[in-house]
């Protein structure tokens, strides 16, 4: 962060002018692993929903079945949806966040986010718990990497 | 409150101050094409500025994707639409997320 920048964080601090962020993907430089996480989080609450769902029996009415169905038809929907939107959000931070330098500190980073990549498209295709738990549980290390690499900047 | 990041420009740019007025929608609901400041939920805390591109109860088609927005539910997106994070990615906002309009660009000064 430029000199200048730093004083005008200060003196918005001082005179409590609040941030307000024009997000973009390029050329902002505004980056934040955390709507990967909450995406990771809805893609695992639809699993858990789908696999706990009861199924109407064989001589359920016809409403119940219809029900039914459009109950699981929105909750594959919003797990699509939100497993795509953490997939994009990995792919910013991996090719536009991460520089080459930061190989040298974490020499697992391309293999981590390729997994955790990969991890988004598993749970597009399937419904499993247990990878949208592996999904959660990559996107928080890499919350981890991005949150030392920014501590590191500002060393 | 003070811009940062593109996907607002032409109009609003990095460095700038806009005034918001917080008073606005106790008395009328926001209109569609106005500039809001906005808290979403899902950027967790994060003050956001977008467009008001889709009202209460319309649906609304972007990129192929569709969303049937509900009773108390509005839809942002970026001008910089191609660039920019917005319901197509964090989902509509309801008005208890909105902050306000953005009603003037102090510097340089203009009236939104």
């Amino acid at each position: 962060m430029s000199f200048i920048r730093r004083m005008t964080r200060l003196v918005d601090r001082l005179l409590g002018i609040e941030p307000l962020y024009a997000h973009c993907d390029v050329p902002c430089g505004i980056y934040d692993p955390h709507l990967a996480g909450v995406s990771a989080k809805t893609v695992h609450t639809m699993n858990t929903k789908l696999a706990a769902l009861p199924t109407p029996g064989p001589n359920a009415p016809a409403n119940e079945v219809l029900e039914h169905r459009n109950t699981i038809v929105r909750m594959v929907q919003t797990k699509e949806a939100h497993a795509q939107l953490c997939k994009q959000e990995l792919l910013i931070l991996w090719t536009d966040y991460f520089k080459p330098e930061a190989l040298s500190m974490f020499p697992d980073l391309h293999e981590t986010f390729w997994k955790a990549a990969k991890l988004c498209s598993y749970n597009k295709q399937h419904v499993d718990p247990a990878k949208s738990q592996e999904l959660m549980d990559a996107v928080a290390s890499i919350s981890d990497l991005f949150h030392k690499a920014e501590a590191a900047k500002k060393k | 409150m003070r811009v940062y990041g593109h996907s607002m420009s032409p109009l609003l740019h990095p460095g700038e101050l806009v005034l918001v007025d917080r008073e606005a929608y106790g008395g009328r609901q926001p209109r569609l094409g106005e500039i809001v400041a906005v808290r979403p939920d899902a950027l967790g805390g994060q003050a956001v500025v977008k467009r008001i591109a889709g009202l209460p109860n319309e649906r609304i088609r972007f990129g192929g994707r569709e969303w049937q927005l509900g009773e108390e539910e509005f839809f942002l997106v970026g001008d910089q639409s191609e660039h920019s994070l917005d319901s197509r990615m964090f989902g509509p906002v309801s008005l208890e997320e909105i902050i306000g309009p953005v009603t003037v660009r102090v510097w340089p000064w203009k009236l939104l």
